[in-house]
């Protein structure tokens, strides 16, 4: 289980910053930023800019998404914001809009 | 460990940082920093090495680390011993274990924070400003017609609200264009006086004509009076001298002018 955890009906209207793991099925209004995993749940709505190791999706982002090694659109996800990393996957069901950066060593 | 967990359905980890408010239902353990307020439809349990810096307000909140800022909860608050709390309390129930560290007031056995709440709404205790610019327009109209000249004590108080500069001391008496305005000003009382029937406030006005800024009425509430003896001064030109009184208070210069000018 990940290391912080923001659960559905939490609001975090700030930014947001840990160096393990995240989970949010919560809302998060401002930056989420992570040295280790983050996962963002089906219920999960994030309207700000994400950055980790790795980044899977499965709710609404309205942001960029950055990762250091890769990201994961999960079927049901909504991407609106560009994606940076070197490695994507967009699974069937998920909706993204914006453009993708996969260019090693933009760290 | 994975007991607090399993019960807390939210966890800010020991390395999170949240720099914002955080807010909604549900339960929230704080083992990280959070920089912010706090206000939840929950339970709060900020643990040993958590760090909260702002208020906390919750259903519930358990404190073993550190906070700094008010803690205001509808149910009770616990302060274990390793807690430290530089901020208020206010719950029904609160409870410090010992070795705590707590300061600030304690408030218990009180109503839930809502009715709290209500406190620090403004005091309603003066009307100060809105008074200000309408007594004296009261007073003009209102002292001559209904009322006993009004007590000087009430003057200065008023008159401190805004008296614009060009205050009545018979102003036309000299300057440029005098005796024309002076002319004018009877040829207009004639025609109203031939149209309208004159009131009482014009009859009985001269004898005020001399002082005219200390006569504003005391300290009755003079919203009300203002609205409805307004009306009354624009209607009845007056006698000599009273257009330049009766208005003599708005700030809108030119548009009280602008009938002496014609």
């Amino acid at each position: 289980m990940a290391d912080t955890v923001i659960s559905s009906g939490l609001i975090i209207d700030g930014n947001l910053k840990t160096e393990a793991s995240i989970r949010i099925d919560g809302q998060v209004l401002g930056r989420v930023q992570s040295s280790g995993a983050v996962e963002l749940g089906p219920a999960s709505s994030v309207s700000a800019d994400v950055q980790g190791q790795r980044v899977s999706v499965a709710g609404t982002v309205l942001g960029n998404v950055q990762a250091s090694e890769r990201v994961d659109l999960l079927s049901g996800a909504r991407l609106t914001g560009d994606v940076r990393a070197p490695r994507l996957t967009i699974a069937d069901g998920a909706s993204f809009k914006g453009k993708v950066d996969m260019e090693t060593g933009h760290e | 460990m994975s007991e607090e967990r399993a019960r807390m359905s939210s966890v800010l980890g020991a390395t999170g940082l949240v720099l914002g408010n955080v807010q909604g239902q549900g339960d929230f353990e704080v083992r990280g920093r959070v920089q912010g307020d706090i206000v939840l439809a929950g339970r709060v349990l900020v643990s040993a090495g958590g760090v909260v810096l702002g208020t906390i307000e919750a259903v519930h909140i358990s404190i073993s680390g550190t906070v700094r800022g008010d803690l205001i909860a509808e149910d009770g608050v616990e302060i274990a011993g390793s807690g430290q709390v530089e901020g208020n309390v206010t719950s029904p129930r609160v409870a410090i274990e010992a070795g705590a560290k707590v300061r600030g007031h304690l408030r218990t056995g009180e109503e839930p924070p809502a009715a709290r709440r209500g406190l620090p709404a403004a005091p309603r205790d003066e009307p100060s400003e809105p008074p200000a610019l309408a007594v004296p327009v009261a007073s003009e109209s209102d002292a001559p017609a209904s009322e006993p000249p009004a007590p000087r004590a009430a003057a200065p108080r008023v008159t401190l609200g805004r008296d614009p500069p060009p205050a009545p001391e018979a102003p036309d008496a000299r300057g440029p264009g005098a005796k024309r305005r002076r002319k004018r000003r009877r040829e207009r009382e004639r025609n109203l006086e031939s149209q309208a029937p004159p009131t009482d406030a014009a009859g009985t006005n001269p004898s005020h004509v001399d002082d005219p800024r200390p006569e504003p009425a005391p300290e009755r509430r003079p919203t009300r009076p203002s609205r409805e003896a307004a009306p009354e001064p624009s209607l009845d030109g007056g006698p000599p001298e009273r257009p330049r009184r009766a208005k003599p208070l708005p700030t809108f210069v030119k548009g009280a002018r602008g009938h002496l000018r014609g």
